[in-house]
């Protein structure tokens, strides 16, 4: 393919005479000392940000304050779990109403709301200050 | 800006004194190489009010990457390929450009306005074509026959053999004629 070029397919006067004069206005329109002063600029720019503390830099802000929104996130998401868990577990061990029905439930239900005013009375009557007589009337009330 | 030792000093010479930090190194870099930098960049299709940002930005990236020119080939040919990657990342290809006034562009120039019309008209259809061409072929193209440069240093520079560089220098060519016929 090299040996197939001919030197004249490679020469063509006029193009690289019009070649040589692309961009030439649009170069001569810089002020290259302006430029020269702007890369500088830049330059002593970028070195300032480089020698920044390491900890101020952007990217380190942008990484912590990433870090203590997950973290936040984590804690606000463990939080939430661990009381669901908690009531969950709770209400389900106590009571020992794991794996009933609804109807059965329902079934338990007013002997639920009935145990605890039973109870409720004989504790808060104070056996003190009770007769030998009542207290062995509440006995057998209790043994029946 | 320049002074009398910085005027004789080589590239190499300028090169290691940025090295070191001398930021009249740098200034003096800018100087001999950002107007032959502008017009490759104008050339390959930047626009004229991008053109110093797009020079600052090159002569930026040469400078934060100047440990890894080794002279493989001259400062200028590396700057220029620098310089088409700041263009192609900058998605400031001819296809966007802006048609500029004709007026305007004679306003710069002498000669009669017959002749810079003509010159205009030329210049404007080959950097139209230019930006048809594959990017490759462009650049050897802009570094051979605007730039100068022999095939061995653009092949250095594209990181390809001489040879290869010719081929595509054919190939830029034919469809250049072609596309200006």
């Amino acid at each position: 393919m090299i040996d197939d070029i001919r030197d004249e397919d490679l020469h063509d006067e006029e193009l690289v005479a019009t070649a040589r004069e692309l961009g030439v206005r649009a170069a001569g329109q810089l002020d290259m000392e302006r430029t020269a002063r702007g890369v500088v600029a830049r330059w002593r720019n970028e070195q300032r940000q480089v020698h920044r503390p390491f900890w101020a830099s952007p990217g380190m802000l942008r990484v912590a304050a990433a870090v203590v929104l997950l973290v936040a996130g984590m804690e606000t998401y463990e939080h939430r779990h661990h009381l669901t868990q908690q009531v969950a577990t709770v209400e389900a061990m106590d009571a020992g109403l794991e794996g009933l029905s609804e109807d059965q439930l329902q079934a338990i239900l007013p002997s639920v709301e009935h145990t605890p005013e039973v109870e409720t009375t004989a504790s808060d009557a104070g056996l003190e200050g009770l007769t030998p007589d009542e207290l062995r009337s509440v006995l057998s009330a209790m043994g029946s | 800006m320049a002074s009398p030792q910085s005027a004789a000093a080589t590239d190499a010479d300028l090169i290691a004194r940025w090295r070191g930090a001398d930021e009249r190194a740098a200034t003096e870099l800018v100087l001999r190489h950002g107007t032959p930098l502008a017009r490759f960049l104008a050339a390959s299709g930047a626009q004229q009010e991008d053109l110093d940002d797009l020079v600052q930005e090159t002569f930026l990236r040469a400078f934060r990457s100047i440990a890894g020119f080794r002279g493989q080939c001259q400062f200028r040919t590396w700057l220029l390929t620098i310089g088409s990657n700041v263009l192609k990342d900058e998605g400031r290809r001819a296809a966007k450009r802006k048609v500029v006034p004709l007026d305007e562009t004679l306003q710069a120039s002498g000669g009669s306005p017959h002749e810079e019309a003509v010159a205009w008209e030329a210049e404007a259809r080959l950097r139209e074509a230019l930006t048809d061409l594959p990017r490759l072929q462009r650049e050897v193209f802009l570094l051979r026959a605007q730039q100068g440069m022999e095939y061995e240093e653009i092949a250095s520079a594209l990181d390809t053999t001489p040879g290869a560089a010719r081929v595509h220098y054919h190939h830029a060519v034919k469809r250049l004629k072609e596309r200006l016929q």
